[in-house]
Parts: C-alpha cells; sequence; structure tokens
C-alpha cells in the first residue's frame, strides 16, 4: 500500500526494484546538472559548456537505454502486481521523461552555441531575462520532483505538480514579453525565435517534472491524475474511492 | 455419514426463518470484506457463511454473490478457506466428518441448505473440478456417461452419445478423443484428463462450475489449454475457481475474491484487485511480501 | 572336540576377529590423519575381518559334516573281512548297522566276532580323528582367514563395499533357500507321482470314477482291485469349496463395503480386528466346531422339512469353511477397497451420485480386480483345507452333487492314505502324492492369476 519496494519474501526482488529506483534518481541527477549546466551556458554565453551540454545527453541516454531493461526484466523475470507493477510503470515513465527533459537542455546547448558561437549574431542577452526566472523554478521542480521519488511522497509529489502552474505563467508572460520586443523591432525576429526556443525547453523541463511527481503519485495511490486540475489535488481527493 | 448430513442439515434449518432473513439481503454482522460483494445478476448468494471442522473455525461471516456468466477467482494462502468455501457451495462439505455450515447460501434464489434440497440435485446444478485429475478408470465415454446415466438425463442411446459428444467439444477435447472413447480416460495425459473431468461435470449441464486449483498438476501448455477452455464455459456457466497462480486468476477471472485466515477480506474486479488492491493484506499477499 | 562346541569357539574367534579389525583400522587411521581419513567406518573393518574369519570356517565345516559319515563308513568298510564285503548292501547294511551299535554300548543283533570289534573300534578311531582334525581345520582357517583380512586393513581398503557386497551375496543365498525348498517339494512330488502313474495309468487316475484306493495284501482277499480314479475328490472339492466360497464371498465382500464404506471409524475400528480374529482360530476348532455343532443342526433342519441328510454333510462343512474364509475375503477387499482414491469419490458425489451408486459403479468397479484376487487366494485356501472336510464332511468317496450328502476331497484322502503304517512303494500310498500334484498345479494356477490380477490392478493408479 505505501508503494515502498521493501519487504518482498523474495529478497532479490527488493534489490531490484531499488537498484531501479536508483538508476531513476542517478539520471535525474544527471538531467539536473544538465538543466543547471544549460542555464548558466545561457546566462554567461559559454558556448564551451553549451557544447558540453550536448555532449552529456549521451550519457543520459545510456542510462535511459539501461532503465527501460531493468523495467522489462523486471516485468518478464517477476511479474509484478499491484503497488510493484505501478512502481515499474511509474519508474519507466520516469525514465522516459528525464530522458525528454534532457532532451530539453541539450536544445538549449543548441541555443547557446547558435547564439553565440555565430559571428554574424550580435547576441541580445536582455532577451533572455526571463530564461533565467525559468530555468531555476525549473531546477527547482525537478529538484523536488526527485525528492518525490526518492521519498515516494505524495505530498511533495502534489506540491510539484501545482508548482508547474507558476512556471507556466511565467512562460506565457515571457512569451508576451518577446511579443512585445518584436512589435518594437521586427529586425531581431531570429533572436526573439531563438528565444521563445529558450522558453519553451524550459516550460518541457517543468512538465517532465510534473509528469515525475503525476508518476509518484500513480504508483503510491495507484490514480491517474495526468489529467486531473492542479488545484483539485489533495490528500483527501487522492485517498477517496 | 447420514448422522453427518442429519446434523448438518439441522444445524442449518436451525437459523430461525431463514427463508425471510434472505429478504432484502440483510447481511448479518458485516464482517468488514472491502469491496462490493454483491453484484446486479446473482447466479448463487451466500450470506454470513460460517463453517466450522470441529472446532477449527474455517470460514468466518463471509458474505459473497457470484454473478451469473462470470469467473469468480478465490485466493489466498494455504488454509485461509478459499477450498472450503468452494465446497460449501455443492455441499461437498457434507461428506467431510465433523463438518457444520451456519448461514444461508442460495442458488438461483433456492436455499442450499434446506431441507427440501437434495443435495443430489444440487450438485447435478453445482459440478465440481478437482485438483488433482480424477477421471474413472472406466472408458472415456463412460466417464462423461456417467452423470447423465444417473441422473437418467439421456432417454435413449442416440441422446447419451449426443450429450458426450457436445461435452467433449464444449471441452475442446473431442478431435483427441473420438477414436478411442471405449478406451479407459486414465490412460490420456495430465491435461487431456483435467478436461475430461471437465466434460464430464458439463454433461449433466450445471449452472455453476466449481474448480479447486484445476491446473495445479499440470504443465504450462496443459493449463493455458485449461484456461482458454475457461474462457469459452463462461458463455454458459458461472464458474468459481479456487487456485494458488495469482498470474492464473489475474488470466481468466473477471473477480477476484482474497481470503486470509477465514475470512474474504477484499472482493473486487480482477484488474483493480491485481493493480491496486484496497486492502494491506491483499496487497501484502499478491505482490509477495506476505510473512 | 563336538560340532556345538567347534562352532561356538568358532563365533568366539569371530568376535576377536571383529575387535581386532576394528583395533586395526582405528589404529591405521591414526597414521592416515584419524578416521575421517579411513575409506569406511572402523565398524565396517571389524566386520570385514569376521566375515573373512567365520565365512570359509563355516563353509569348510558344513561340508565336512555332511560328508563325514560316508567317508568314514567306506574306511571301516575297506577294512572288514573279504568275505563281509563281498555280502548284497542290504546285509552290509546290517552289518555296518551292529558295527555302529557296538561302538555306541547299544545291544547288537548279532554274535559279536573278533572282526566286528576291530570294524567297532576301527569306526571309533575314525570318527575320534575325524572330529579332532575337524577342529584343527575349521579353527586354523578361522584364524587364517581373519589374519589375511586384518593384515588388509588400510585406510584405502574399501571395507563398506566388500562388507555390503558379501551381505548381499547372504541375502542372495537366503532367497534362494526358499525357491530351492520349493522347487525340492515339486520335485519330489512330481518323482513320486511319476512312480505311481507307471501302476496307475493317468487317463485312469485324472478321469476314473471310482475312488477305492485298497491293495491287497493277499491276491484271495475281497475288493482286493483298488481303483484311483479321482473325480469323485475332484467333485467333492469342488462342492464342498462352492459351499464355502458362497458363503464367504458374499458376507466378506458385504462386510468389506461396510466396513470400508458406511461404518464409522470406531466401529471400523473394533470389528476389522474381530474379524481377522476369525482368521487366526485353529482349523481343528472349526472342524469340531463343524462336526459338533453344524452337522446336526443341519441335519435337524433337514430332517425337519423332509430332506435326508447324511450325518456327515458337504453343506456343514462347507458352511464352516465359508466362515472362516470370510476374513480373508473381507480384509483383503477392505484393503482394496481403501485403496480406492478418494478422489474417486469425490468426483461421483460432485455429479451428484449417492453413496450407493458410488460404491457400485465407481468403488467397486476400481476396486474389482482386487477383489477378483482375493477371492482367488481364498479359493486356493478353501481347496487346501483339511481339517473340517476331514470332521465334518466325511471319508466316502462318493461321485455326487448333492450338498447334503457326505462326500471327501483331495486332501482329505491324502491325508488318509498317508495315516498309519504304509509301505511307500505302493500304489496306494504313491496315490497321495500324484493328489498332492493335482493340489499344487491347482492352487499354484490360482496364485499365479490372483497375483497377475492384482499387480494389474497396482497399475492403474500408478
Amino acid at each position: 500500500m505505501n508503494g515502498k519496494e521493501g519487504g518482498h519474501i523474495v529478497q532479490r526482488f527488493d534489490a531490484q526494484l531499488g537498484s531501479l529506483k536508483d538508476l531513476v534518481l542517478e539520471m535525474g541527477r544527471l538531467v539536473l546538472q544538465q538543466v543547471r549546466d544549460a542555464a548558466q551556458a545561457l546566462e554567461e554565453g559559454d558556448t564551451g559548456l553549451a557544447r558540453q551540454v550536448v555532449h552529456r545527453d549521451r550519457d543520459i541516454n545510456t542510462l535511459d537505454m539501461k532503465g527501460q531493461e531493468l523495467c522489462l526484466e523486471l516485468l518478464a523475470t517477476r511479474q509484478p502486481v499491484a503497488s510493484d507493477l505501478r512502481f515499474v510503470m511509474a519508474m519507466s515513465q520516469a525514465v522516459n521523461n528525464l530522458e525528454r527533459a534532457a532532451d530539453e537542455t541539450k536544445k538549449l546547448g543548441y541555443v547557446v552555441s547558435r547564439v553565440y558561437g555565430e559571428n554574424d549574431l550580435q547576441p541580445i542577452p536582455s532577451l533572455f531575462q526571463d530564461a533565467r526566472h525559468m530555468a531555476a523554478s525549473a531546477v527547482e521542480l525537478l529538484e523536488d520532483a526527485l525528492e518525490a521519488v526518492e521519498e515516494l511522497d505524495v505530498d511533495k509529489a502534489v506540491a510539484v505538480v501545482q508548482g508547474d502552474e507558476q512556471l507556466n505563467e511565467a512562460f506565457h508572460a515571457g512569451l508576451r514579453r518577446l511579443a512585445t520586443f518584436l512589435f518594437e523591432d521586427p529586425r531581431n525576429v531570429r533572436h526573439v525565435i531563438e528565444a521563445v526556443f529558450v522558453l519553451k525547453a524550459l516550460e518541457r523541463v517543468g512538465d517532465h517534472a510534473t509528469n515525475l511527481a503525476e508518476f509518484v503519485i500513480y504508483a503510491v495511490k495507484g490514480k491517474d491524475v495526468r489529467y486531473v486540475k492542479a488545484e483539485h489535488l489533495s490528500s483527501g481527493f487522492l485517498d477517496a474511492g | 455419514m447420514n448422522a453427518t448430513m442429519g446434523t448438518l442439515s439441522d444445524a442449518a434449518t436451525g437459523v430461525a426463518g431463514r427463508a425471510d432473513a434472505m429478504d432484502g439481503l440483510r447481511i448479518r454482522n458485516f464482517s468488514g470484506t472491502v469491496g462490493e460483494v454483491t453484484v446486479a445478476n446473482p447466479r448463487m448468494r451466500t450470506r454470513g457463511v460460517d463453517v466450522y471442522y470441529g472446532d477449527k473455525h474455517a470460514i468466518k461471516n463471509v458474505t459473497l454473490d457470484i454473478g451469473s456468466n462470470e469467473v469468480i477467482a478465490m485466493i489466498g494462502p494455504s488454509g485461509c478457506g478459499k477450498s472450503t468455501f468452494l465446497r460449501c457451495l455443492n455441499r461437498m462439505n457434507d461428506t467431510v466428518e465433523g463438518c457444520r455450515v451456519t448461514g444461508h447460501i442460495t442458488l438461483d434464489d433456492k436455499d442450499v441448505y434446506d431441507r427440501q434440497m437434495d443435495p443430489v440435485v444440487l450438485r447435478a446444478q453445482v459440478g465440481m473440478v478437482f485438483q488433482k485429475p480424477n477421471p474413472f478408470p472406466k472408458p472415456i465415454y463412460d466417464n462423461i456417461a456417467y452423470g447423465p446415466r444417473i441422473h437418467g438425463i439421456a432417454a435413449s442411446r442416440a441422446e447419451l452419445d449426443e450429450i458426450v459428444e457436445s461435452s467433449l467439444r464444449r471441452a475442446g477435447l473431442w478431435d483427441e478423443v473420438k477414436d478411442r472413447l471405449d478406451q479407459p480416460g486414465t490412460g490420456l495425459s495430465g491435461g487431456q484428463q483435467q478436461r475430461l473431468c471437465i466434460a464430464r461435470a458439463i454433461a449433466v449441464s450445471p449452472e455453476v462450475i466449481l474448480m479447486d486449483e484445476p491446473c495445479s498438476a499440470l504443465d504450462p501448455i496443459a493449463t493455458a489449454k485449461i484456461e482458454e477452455l475457461i474462457d469459452e464455459l463462461r458463455q454458459n456457466y458461472t464458474i468459481c475457481i479456487v487456485t494458488h497462480s495469482m498470474q492464473q486468476a489475474a488470466r481468466v477471472s473477471q473477480r477476484t475474491a482474497y481470503f486470509h485466515l477465514g475470512d474474504l477480506i477484499e472482493v473486487g474486479e480482477t484488474t483493480q484487485i491485481f493493480t491496486n488492491p484496497r486492502h494491506k493484506l491483499t496487497e501484502d499477499y499478491i505482490t509477495g511480501r506476505f510473512g | 572336540m563336538s560340532t556345538p562346541l567347534l562352532i561356538a569357539a568358532l563365533l568366539v574367534l569371530t568376535a576377536v576377529a571383529y575387535v581386532l579389525g576394528r583395533r586395526r583400522s582405528v589404529a591405521v587411521s591414526a597414521g592416515a590423519g584419524g578416521i575421517r581419513n579411513l575409506h569406511s567406518l572402523p565398524s565396517y573393518y571389524g566386520s570385514y575381518a569376521a566375515l573373512w574369519c567365520l565365512i570359509p570356517a563355516l563353509l569348510v565345516l558344513a561340508l565336512w559334516v555332511a560328508f563325514r559319515s560316508t567317508i568314514v563308513t567306506e574306511l571301516v568298510v575297506r577294512d572288514l573281512p573279504q568275505e563281509m564285503q563281498q555280502l548284497g548292501p542290504d546285509r552290509l547294511g546290517l552289518v555296518l548297522n551292529d558295527v555302529r551299535n557296538l561302538t555306541s554300548g547299544n545291544v547288537v543283533s548279532r554274535e559279536v566276532t573278533p572282526e566286528l570289534r576291530a570294524a567297532a573300534d576301527h569306526l571309533k578311531s575314525l570318527e575320534r580323528t575325524s572330529a579332532a582334525a575337524m577342529a584343527v581345520v575349521v579353527l586354523s582357517l578361522g584364524v587364517i582367514g581373519g589374519g589375511l583380512a586384518w593384515r588388509q586393513i588400510s585406510p584405502r581398503l574399501r571395507a563398506r563395499n566388500r562388507v555390503e557386497a558379501i551381505v548381499n551375496v547372504l541375502l542372495i543365498v537366503a532367497s534362494l533357500i526358499a525357491i530351492f525348498t520349493t522347487v525340492g517339494i515339486v520335485l519330489s512330488v512330481l518323482f513320486e507321482s511319476i512312480l505311481f502313474f507307471r501302476t496307475v495309468p493317468m487317463t485312469s487316475f485324472l478321469f476314473g470314477l471310482d475312488w477305492s484306493p485298497q491293495i491287497a495284501l493277499r491276491a484271495d482277499q475281497a475288493g482286493s482291485s483298488g481303483a484311483f480314479g479321482a473325480v469323485p475328490l475332484f467333485t467333492g472339492t469342488l462342492l464342498i469349496s462352492g459351499i464355502a466360497m458362497l458363503v464367504a464371498v458374499p458376507i466378506g465382500l458385504m462386510a468389506a463395503i461396510y466396513l470400508s464404506e458406511y461404518a464409522s471409524r470406531e466401529f471400523r475400528a473394533v470389528a476389522k480386528p474381530v474379524l481377522e480374529v476369525l482368521a487366526g482360530i485353529p482349523t481343528v476348532v472349526y472342524g469340531f466346531f463343524a462336526a459338533l455343532t453344524v452337522a446336526p443342526l443341519v441335519r435337524d433342519a433337514g430332517v425337519a422339512l423332509g430332506l435326508e441328510v447324511a450325518s456327515e454333510s458337504a453343506l456343514a462343512a462347507g458352511l464352516v469353511m465359508g466362515i472362516m474364509i470370510i476374513p480373508f475375503v473381507s480384509s483383503l477387499s477392505d484393503d482394496v477397497i481403501n485403496a480406492v482414491p478418494q478422489s474417486m469419490r469425490d468426483a461421483s458425489y460432485a455429479l451428484g451420485a449417492t453413496q450407493s451408486e458410488t460404491v457400485r459403479q465407481v468403488v467397486l468397479p476400481a476396486a474389482l480386480p482386487g477383489i477378483v484376487g482375493s477371492i482367488l487366494l481364498a479359493v486356493s485356501r478353501a481347496i487346501g483345507e483339511t481339517m473340517i472336510v476331514v470332521m465334518a464332511a466325511g471319508l466316502s468317496a462318493k461321485l455326487t452333487a448333492n450338498p447334503l450328502d457326505s462326500v471327501t476331497t483331495v486332501t482329505v484322502q491324502i491325508v488318509t492314505l498317508l495315516v498309519g503304517d504304509q509301505e511307500f512303494d505302493s500304489p496306494k500310498t504313491l496315490a497321495a502324492f500324484a493328489l498332492g500334484l493335482v493340489l499344487f498345479v491347482v492352487t499354484l494356477g490360482l496364485n499365479v492369476i490372483a497375483l497377475h490380477v492384482v499387480r494389474k490392478y497396482r497399475e492403474q493408479y500408478e
């Protein structure tokens, strides 16, 4: 009922579930670092760091494959049911989401390379003002989501889901500001497009963090809350029927 | 034996006004089973059933409906009472010395433990398939014809032939044995024997078929054939299956009931039980955390 | 040294060999790193030495005892005077008998001549020498055997395997003894029967209708012509066995069904042993029960019904024999009925069969081969039964199917033919062997069939 991976008669099963979770957490830490580094590269116009971010995506892809293999092995050999089944499914989805979040950071890396690496383009750092805030809150969301995974804590997961609303608002506000900027000087359209990519990527990272949290809720409570409005989520709602 | 049966029906009818008690589905001392114990179109209903073997309280206040044309699986650790419960449904417990059943069990609203109810007639309506394939050491034909013969179902030899053929066809065994109906049923393989036993049970056209771990002595292929057969039989029969294999329960049943130490802990849709059981004991048992 | 004393000495020697062998194994193990490095446990080394000490010596002892008297006699005869050696084998036997009597101090049938005295002395000295030589040979063989085995003992000696091989051989010998005894009996009966069939043709024995095994002592004696037609005996046997089976099979079978299917556990616990006590009553007791209680009862009942009943009737003997056989049928049938798996009964009940339908249509058919086996065993028992018939059915060999008449059976005739002083080469005596042969063949056949049927039954649930 508690969704924890301990207590099976077959202790090896416990160990396998534990290593699956460890893999997800390790992957999460890597992705977190990617987001931080990408944000920093953007902030400082550091194309070298940006290249590192793009390069490190391979490590994350490797972990993705490992994670899916582990899930498949668990399904094939243990035939998990109930909370175990939900846990394995949730971890499989978590791996998937983390990989896609990592892809978004790779996109950020490419943007930085294009913006600061190409000589014919004069960078306009002020366009990335909103990106700094959004990156900070995306990092925070991902951190909280990983904590929720680590502790299988529903309350933290709910907080992540609700926290994503603010990131979305920030994204829309950023888009509006970029639109205004474009109206003022349509010649900067290329810069604005790059900035939109950046905002969109950060928004997606937040979404993936949210998905992580939602799968934690699924693993623990057995409820699919992906299409439930964030403000409806409460422990009372989750425990009902 | 007769003495035992006497006390049994006395005990059963000893509950005052039992026929009335069934009205309005009054549930006596509801035991706290999690999940929906009743269904919209029940074939059999049990209300507050207790079973004692001497001093041992084997089944505690179990209330459960068995719906028409559903496969309901009973799971639980050894000694949890699931087989005992199954054997109450066709009064096979009558043959066990010192066994006492109280509470109400109905089949199509007729009281199973009523003095008027002849267990012989009941068992023709509620057939049973056992853990170990147990064909009679007779020819295959006579195995199937046994039930129809004692109940006088077939008027002529031709009719009996037809019953034998259709039962074997339904059990998916006809093509394998049609050329050797005169050979002993004990000469078939384990899986074939078990399907023969199912065919034998079908031959008296029961409404409910009880299966007590029907695949525990079979290999996976034979098991798969039986499971496929169960799925087909659901069109015409109601099936209660007791199984030790949770995967089997998950595969064949629509509803699953979890028994623990004589209590019916939880009952629900099979998918729900196996993805999101509500009771801690159910969860612990099916995930293999049961200590 | 007398033979029992010698055997006792040999056994003591064996015990010594055991102890020494064991000790030596422990001693040699000390050099090889303890008992765990021995191939076998010390007791096996002890047994190994003991067996080597005992078995060769015992074999020689047995051979010696078996051939001693022949050899000694031969030696005595060779020293007898020439004219005595010329006597025929019969007369020579008498002379030798006198010699033996003289040595043991018994009365001698003839005058003691110096030759006789000399022969007796010779015999005495030979026997003394033989006994002494035997003791020396046997005991030294024991010492040598044990000593050789003792010397062989080393940590690598596979004493356990060797001891087990020897034990294996002993077991085979034991089982062969039973087989050879049976074969011996069969052969002796067979050879005597062949002698009989030389004087009486086999056809007239097997198909003759008249049985009066008289042999004339004088040629002019009345009824001197013996008749050896055994048919009346066969029919008498059949009649009595048939009556017995008519009693025993239904009662035994129904008792078995009741006990195994219907009776409560408590009743069964009491009734089954009581029923089996019937089998433990000596047949003589049944015999006088039949002769003194049942036969008059049958006669009185017959008289009351206006029937003429012989005071010793086949009916009385058959009834009592049937009662005697009940436990055979019921106990064996009860076992085979109980061996029918409960799952068979469950299957039948689950199809809505009642208990009696289940018994009739499932349990009995399943148990039938075993029941048939038990009945056949009971039949062979009935055919072989003697005492009751001797006492209750009379001795007159009448060819009749009337159960109220007195008849006789094969076994009874064997008894009467051999009771009292008989010449062993007269057809009258030899007829007993022929009858015995027939009886043996019939019961053997029945037993073989019964065993076969029972075995077939056993295979069914495996």
